[in-house]
């Protein structure tokens, strides 16, 4: 048992679990894998001997962890590869095209969509978000600029479909 | 596109609440479960965590605590845990790779469940790694007793229907559709691995598989093998050690270690423009899908080596590192078929990379910024 009583358990699941839950289920697209992420996470989380040291803290380990869990996750996908469309759609939409965005960025590379959700989404800058994902400020701005390139062209493409 | 979209587009990406309190109830219940056996420590750690935190606030009050810190320390606490599923040292050395180039290869790694035992001998598969154009397959065999293996090679094989020498294997689609190819649109090669007692009745084989012309790529496919043979090869010619039969089916996975990128460009390749349509790169290949204007190579005879590719291509790394090709490696040239009017072209890079650092790709001397594609 870690350093959290249940209130804190509660309050800080409350606070975060959405988050954790994007990350999760946009690296392995799938939702009951994302869920048991999730839990995962915060299993881990609940296991710490130490408090956060902050908030800024608090969330950088969770993203770290999410993003880990989920690659480990991965690697062990081919142990439990489920047959086609077996997997339903959970999540809904206001706009068609906020679905059709998001098939688009579940399509990139992993480390070209983390870059995108921490810098755009999360607001960190492209040197914090470098520093979350332990690479060069310059190596996260040129996934970025390739992974908006690649956004640009699937939506143009999506248009000529049309 | 804005980013204004994106924000609004994560917004729905959420649990229902009541999805959320339910999984949280379950991760307390998870807790309360666990309380019983740790009430004695609990008060003593709830003041170990008081202490810890007051401390932490005071540094903080005394520091200037940056977000640089809190994300480093995040991180560093982070560091991915070692997998079970690490590279077997047999395949590091198939591909050139050192214990410190052991991370970059981990994602392409499997292990398929395969362990095929008769009174003929034990086949098992000991690790097999992939990407979309390379497929390695580390194979463990036991002959039966006496039987004695010191002989340079050794591959399994099978037979046609009518008796002939086959391959003994196919790739399935992960369509479903009908396999294709019998041996014959792979490049295929077996290498005997380091042998403690040559004399035993123990070998291990790698078996490299090479995708070439317009094969399917092994991502997301299926191997399926049917051996009937145990051949040492003796160069010319083979011997066959052992008549069995060892037959079974794997899946490859899905996710590709190696990255794909969209160019759809007209080029200059080696005099002739030719429309890259993809290029590929993983920590052990770059690969070439050539389109219009590809059977205008066929004008070349590669078999005389007057242009190697291997020669003319090169990765630029964010630092601006300039990575060349293997030379003793794969064709000089791009594999062709007349039907498609497509080629390909697949190499290694003279080190074991990380895709994510390549910044671009330099071919006959024109430089494709992957960011750009």
């Amino acid at each position: 048992m870690g350093a959290l009583t249940k209130e804190e358990v509660a309050s800080l699941y409350r606070r975060q679990a959405g988050m954790v839950y994007q990350i999760s289920l946009m690296l392995l697209k799938n939702a009951s894998d994302a869920e048991d992420a999730v839990q995962t996470v915060f299993r881990r989380a609940m296991e710490r001997d130490e408090a956060f040291a902050g908030p800024d803290h608090e969330k950088a380990w969770l993203i770290v962890t999410a993003r880990n869990e989920c690659k480990n996750q991965l690697r062990h996908w081919w142990r439990t590869k489920r047959a086609e469309g077996t997997e339903v759609d959970t999540l809904t939409w206001e706009q068609p095209e906020d679905g059709e965005l998001w098939d688009m960025i579940l399509q990139l590379p992993e480390h070209e969509k983390m870059a995108l959700y921490l810098h755009y989404y999360q607001g960190y800058s492209t040197g914090e978000t470098a520093e979350l994902m332990g690479r060069n400020p310059s190596t996260v701005r040129s996934w970025l600029c390739r992974a908006r390139r690649k956004l640009k062209n699937m939506l143009e493409e999506g248009e000529y479909g049309k | 596109m804005e980013n204004e979209k994106l924000i609004r587009m994560f917004d729905q990406v959420k649990l229902s609440r009541e999805r959320e309190e339910a999984m949280l109830a379950d991760l307390l219940w998870e807790q309360e479960e666990s309380r019983p056996m740790r009430n004695k420590r609990k008060l003593t750690v709830i003041f170990a965590a008081a202490a810890a935190m007051l401390l932490t606030v005071c540094a903080l009050a005394v520091s200037e605590p940056t977000w640089r810190g809190s994300l480093t320390a995040a991180r560093q606490e982070n560091e991915l845990p070692q997998t079970e599923l690490t590279v077997d040292p047999a395949l590091l050395r198939a591909f050139g790779a050192g214990p410190e180039d052991e991370h970059l290869l981990r994602g392409g790694v499997f292990t398929p469940d395969i362990h095929i035992s008769s009174e003929k001998g034990s086949l098992t598969v000991r690790q097999a790694w992939t990407d979309r154009y390379r497929l390695a397959i580390l194979w463990d065999f036991t002959a039966p007793e006496g039987t004695v293996l010191r002989g340079d090679n050794y591959r399994f094989q099978g037979r046609t229907l009518t008796g002939g020498l086959s391959a003994g294997w196919r790739i399935g689609n992960s369509d479903g559709q009908a396999n294709h190819g019998s041996g014959s649109c792979w490049a295929d090669f077996w290498i005997k691995l380091d042998d403690e007692d040559p004399e035993d009745n123990h070998l291990a084989v790698l078996q490299m598989l090479c995708v070439k012309g317009d094969s399917p790529i092994f991502i997301g496919g299926e191997y399926c093998f049917q051996f009937r043979e145990l051949n040492q090869e003796l160069f010319p010619g083979s011997e066959t050690v052992v008549s069995g039969e060892w037959s079974g089916t794997f899946s490859l996975p899905e996710a590709d270690i190696g990255e794909n990128f969209l160019v759809d460009q007209t080029i200059a390749l080696d005099g002739k423009n030719v429309r890259l349509e993809t290029l590929y790169i993983s920590p052990v290949t770059v690969a070439l899908e050539l389109g219009e204007g590809a059977l205008e190579l066929r004008k070349t005879d590669y078999r005389a080596a007057s242009t190697d590719w291997r020669e003319h291509i090169f990765l630029i790394t964010e630092d601006g590192e300039r990575i060349g090709m293997q030379k003793n490696l794969g064709s000089t040239g791009p594999d062709l078929c007349a039907v498609n009017e497509s080629g390909r072209f697949s190499c290694q890079p003279e080190r074991i990379i990380d895709p994510a650092d390549i910044a671009a790709v330099e071919l006959f001397g024109q430089s494709i910024p992957l960011a750009s594609a």
